[in-house]
């Protein structure tokens, strides 16, 4: 499993299911008797995650202990932090997850990873962790990979970006990392970071399987994937020519989702609220995610649009929680101006690309820089945290980042 | 002014003649210099003959006493009474006052004496605004130290062509044209390499620039941090086809039609025979012809009634490859294609597949007014004939073609290369503002260029076949006249600028790698 995201959502009810999504995850791992768990990256959302969320999730990792099925996992781009400080230690401290990330020295100019070996198996795991704003390709450049390869036996390989070959169409705005830079030979590719669910066999390298996100995240998400997810695996040890690995998808359906799409085009906003009502009047959401996308240009004012009595109306019909997007709905009353269709990353991106070769020569280095840099100012306040502890984290990163 | 070595004695505008000085050793294609006043005059000679104070008839009875009697005849005041004469012509005239390049219109004064063009003299004439370097300057066969610099927007916009037979360093400039392309974000490339030689897989090459902007992409056992070269067959529509492969009106308006009614299904759909009697009117035997081709094409093969994919072309995964492309020549970074590996045809099938939405987002970005703010496309064409030639147009137009009469618009540019620039139509040639020359054996493909080219280089054919290895002629109409230089060898010693940085390793602490 991958993408747990913990303590996602701002919405308290919405944030109840992305730990309830983990506890059942666990729950079905155990009634499953799988011989062990990898979760590849963003077990939370946060460094640093609520108290109340890490004490549950202690538990279900727990649960797991007690049944003797052992955690590998890798640290995600939302579990790393620039201070290094983040819980997933703790964990690992108390022995309820292993940190599959091992170097096989000190420090080097060479990354040689070491496995972990699963003593219940045999398989042997080692992975790299992922950071934000691909940082981590840095990581993979330097990767002894050759040691990996002479590796025998089951070996299975975690990471946690997108990789480039795989990245569906509608992801093609995120930053791949190239296949060359993975190991080749593994049995089994273990993924996460991108929330979309995959399983190809690349040639020259293996099975590499993305499981999704253990709940979804977002409007969209909701939208294409419904639900969350994660994958069993079967290995079969008679050696049958092709991959010795069938996988067994695992739904985590916490709720039902239900979405409506309106299109609003040349509509005023009487008849669109008329569709509106009309759409959900007739229908009973009991503990349904109601989900609603508005798209088109309508002709009249958006303020004439009741979005807050749709709402109210869905959740009088037990709607467990009433989403909308509204980002594809233009009104003719506004004049038409250039806004660019891109998102804040990909804006971010071309800046950076288009001044680089302005603070090093090696740009490469310094776009690196710049997206350590963002990484770091782009630091949340914790809960747990006081304003001065805050100021003194950032300020802590920042003369790391900047001596280095 | 440096040291005189010829003087002017005659002729004419065209023919302007210069006694050359005893021991200057003036050779063909050298570039000589007169300054008088505000102005410099710039002569090339295209021609040498012999001049003497004695009579064609007495030249001839000292031979034969010398051939027939073994008598010496030594001559009296010998370098004033013997010599050679440099015929030239023209090239322009710089006016130091007005700083500018004026067309020559007038002659030199008779008596004028002309030194060997030097450094400073291809400064002035030679500043353009965003410099790409060529090379150095030659003057017959010597190397002068002065860079030869082109203007890189104005080049690339108005497409280039590189002309010269095998073997006479292409490969060698262009490495090195783009490598100093390579330091500059205002310029996308899209390399098409069908012979894997600009990367350096294996020894030194673009990978090498200190500025890390180049994406490789390889079908072969790519090195740590290149792409894969596979692309989803679902990313191909029927346009992507023209110029490929000849396809007859019917076959053309078949796939057409299949790619309308199954969109991005449409190659399986064919490939499967699934729905022909939706299209009653189409002819099995056209369906036939298309299958046979398209699995030709993309190396699959059809079992059982399976679909199975051996080449670059699969039907799972590589959705985004061609898209990346284009983002990376949008970012100003260099793509090379290692099309070493797969077949001429779909070389030129990823090339169009790339060029077509490459043309279609900068269509956009025009319209939208955002177009400015784009680097300046170039695609990189290895033996431009196979989808720029007559035959190939004949059957009707491409992608390649519509760039090179269209790009200019909308920021891309071509940059062919050839040695047949004969089967390129002129109209294509004429449109192609900067041509750069190597050695040119065949008389007709030095005609077909020397026509098309922005300038005059009716006296250059003899210098043009004469050409050595690394020895080019820059013709562009963004330059005073064509400029004879002298390409670097492509070599690690001589690409200046190799930050050693470039060669070190960075060091990983274990706490930043484990994180926990």
């Amino acid at each position: 499993m991958a993408d747990c995201h913990i303590g996602s959502w701002s919405n308290p009810s919405m944030r109840e299911l992305s730990i309830l999504a983990f506890e059942k995850a666990c729950s079905i791992c155990i009634d499953k008797k799988v011989d062990f768990v990898l979760i590849c990256g963003d077990l939370f959302n946060t460094p640093l995650p609520d108290i109340e969320l890490l004490e549950r999730t202690i538990r279900s990792l727990q649960k797991l202990r007690q049944n003797s099925i052992e955690v590998y996992l890798i640290a995600g781009s939302h579990d790393f932090s620039a201070s290094n400080k983040t819980f997933l230690r703790i964990l690992s401290g108390i022995g309820l997850i292993n940190n599959a990330t091992r170097l096989a020295g000190s420090d080097s100019e060479k990354i040689r990873l070491d496995f972990l070996l699963d003593e219940k198996t045999g398989a042997k795991i080692t992975g790299l962790l992922g950071k934000r704003n691909a940082l981590d390709s840095e990581l993979y450049q330097s990767l002894d990979r050759s040691l990996l390869e002479k590796e025998g036996g089951f070996r299975i390989f975690m990471f946690h970006n997108a990789v480039s070959e795989l990245l569906p169409k509608r992801f093609s705005k995120i930053s791949g990392m190239p296949l060359s830079l993975f190991p080749r030979g593994f049995d089994y590719y273990a993924g996460g970071h991108v929330h979309y669910v995959d399983e190809k066999d690349m040639e020259g390298y293996g099975l590499f399987v993305y499981p999704g996100p253990l709940f979804p995240s977002g409007f969209d998400e909701l939208k294409t994937l419904v639900s969350g997810g994660f994958f069993i695996a079967n290995v079969d040890e008679k050696d049958s020519g092709g991959s010795p690995v069938s996988l067994e998808r695992v739904k985590i359906m916490l709720k039902n989702v239900r979405c409506f799409d309106f299109d609003c085009n040349g509509k005023n906003p009487e008849e669109i609220n008329a569709e509106v009502f009309s759409a959900i009047e007739g229908e009973e959401f009991f503990d349904t995610i109601v989900l609603m996308s508005f798209y088109g240009k309508i002709s009249g004012s958006l303020k004439g649009i009741e979005f807050s009595s749709f709402s109210k109306t869905a959740e009088k019909k037990s709607a467990f929680f009433v989403m909308r997007s509204t980002s594809k709905l233009e009104s003719s009353e506004f004049k038409e101006m250039f806004v660019e269709n891109r998102t804040p990353e990909e804006i971010e991106k071309d800046i950076i690309d288009s001044n680089l070769g302005k603070l090093f020569d090696d740009k490469e280095k310094e776009r690196i820089f710049i997206k350590s840099l963002i990484s770091v100012l782009s630091l949340d306040k914790s809960e747990l945290e006081k304003e001065k502890q805050f100021q003194e984290r950032l300020s802590q990163n920042l003369k790391s980042l900047l001596s280095d | 002014m440096g040291e005189s070595v010829g003087q002017l004695v005659g002729g004419s505008f065209e023919k302007v003649l210069l006694r050359v000085k005893k021991d200057s050793s003036i050779q063909l294609g050298e570039i000589l210099v007169h300054e008088t006043g505000s102005q410099k005059f710039f002569l090339q000679v295209y021609d040498l003959c012999y001049g003497s104070q004695i009579s064609q008839q007495n030249l001839e009875l000292m031979s034969g006493m010398e051939l027939e009697q073994n008598l010496g005849v030594n001559l009296f005041d010998e370098s004033i009474q013997v010599y050679s004469v440099a015929i030239c012509k023209n090239l322009l005239v710089y006016d130091k006052l007005e700083k500018a390049r004026l067309t020559a219109k007038s002659l030199p004064p008779l008596l004028s004496r002309f030194s060997r063009i030097s450094e400073k003299d291809i400064e002035i004439l030679n500043n353009p605004e965003n410099p790409l370097f060529v090379g150095f300057l030659r003057s017959g066969s010597s190397k002068v130290k002065a860079r030869v610099r082109i203007d890189a927007q104005k080049t690339f916009q108005h497409h280039v062509l590189l002309a010269a037979t095998t073997g006479r360093g292409k490969s060698n400039l262009s490495s090195v044209i783009f490598w100093n392309l390579l330091e500059n974000p205002g310029f996308g490339m899209l390399i098409l390499d069908p012979h894997d030689e600009y990367y350096g897989r294996a020894g030194f090459g673009l990978k090498d620039h200190p500025g890390r902007n180049v994406i490789y992409f390889s079908d072969y056992d790519s090195p740590a941090g290149t792409r894969s070269l596979r692309i989803n067959i679902k990313s191909l529509k029927p346009k992507h086809f023209l110029g490929v492969s000849e396809w007859s009106s019917a076959q053309a308006e078949a796939m057409a039609r299949y790619y309308s009614r199954f969109r991005n299904r449409w190659i399986e759909f064919i490939l499967l025979e699934k729905e022909q009697q939706e299209f009653p009117d189409v002819q099995p035997g056209t369906f036939s012809v298309i299958k046979r081709r398209l699995l030709n094409l993309l190396d699959v093969f059809v079992a059982n009634g399976r679909i199975t994919c051996e080449g670059i072309f699969s039907f799972d995964g590589f959705e985004s490859t061609v898209s990346d492309i284009c983002d990376f020549i949008e970012q100003g970074r260099k793509v090379i294609i290692d099309s070493s590996n797969i077949s001429s045809q779909q070389e030129i099938l990823v090339g169009s597949m790339v060029a077509n939405l490459l043309f279609s987002r900068h269509k956009h970005y025009k319209k939208k007014g955002t177009l400015k703010q784009k680097p300046q496309a170039v695609i990189v064409l290895e033996e431009a004939p196979r989808v720029l030639g007559r035959e190939v147009l004949k059957s009707g137009s491409n992608i390649f073609h519509t760039i090179a009469r269209e790009g200019r618009k909308f920021k891309i540019g071509l940059y062919a290369v050839t040695q047949l620039p004969s089967l390129i139509p002129r109209e294509i040639l004429a449109n192609m503002n900067t041509k750069i020359l190597m050695g040119i054996e065949m008389k007709p493909e030095r005609a077909a260029v020397i026509e098309s080219s922005s300038n005059d280089l009716s006296t250059d054919e003899r210098a043009i076949a004469s050409l050595g290895t690394g020895e080019a002629i820059v013709s562009s109409s963004f330059l005073g006249f064509a400029v004879p230089v002298n390409v670097p060898l492509f070599s690690k010693k001589n690409m200046a600028g190799l930050p050693e940085s470039n060669e070190k390793s960075l060091s990983f602490r274990k706490e930043d790698v484990e994180l926990f």
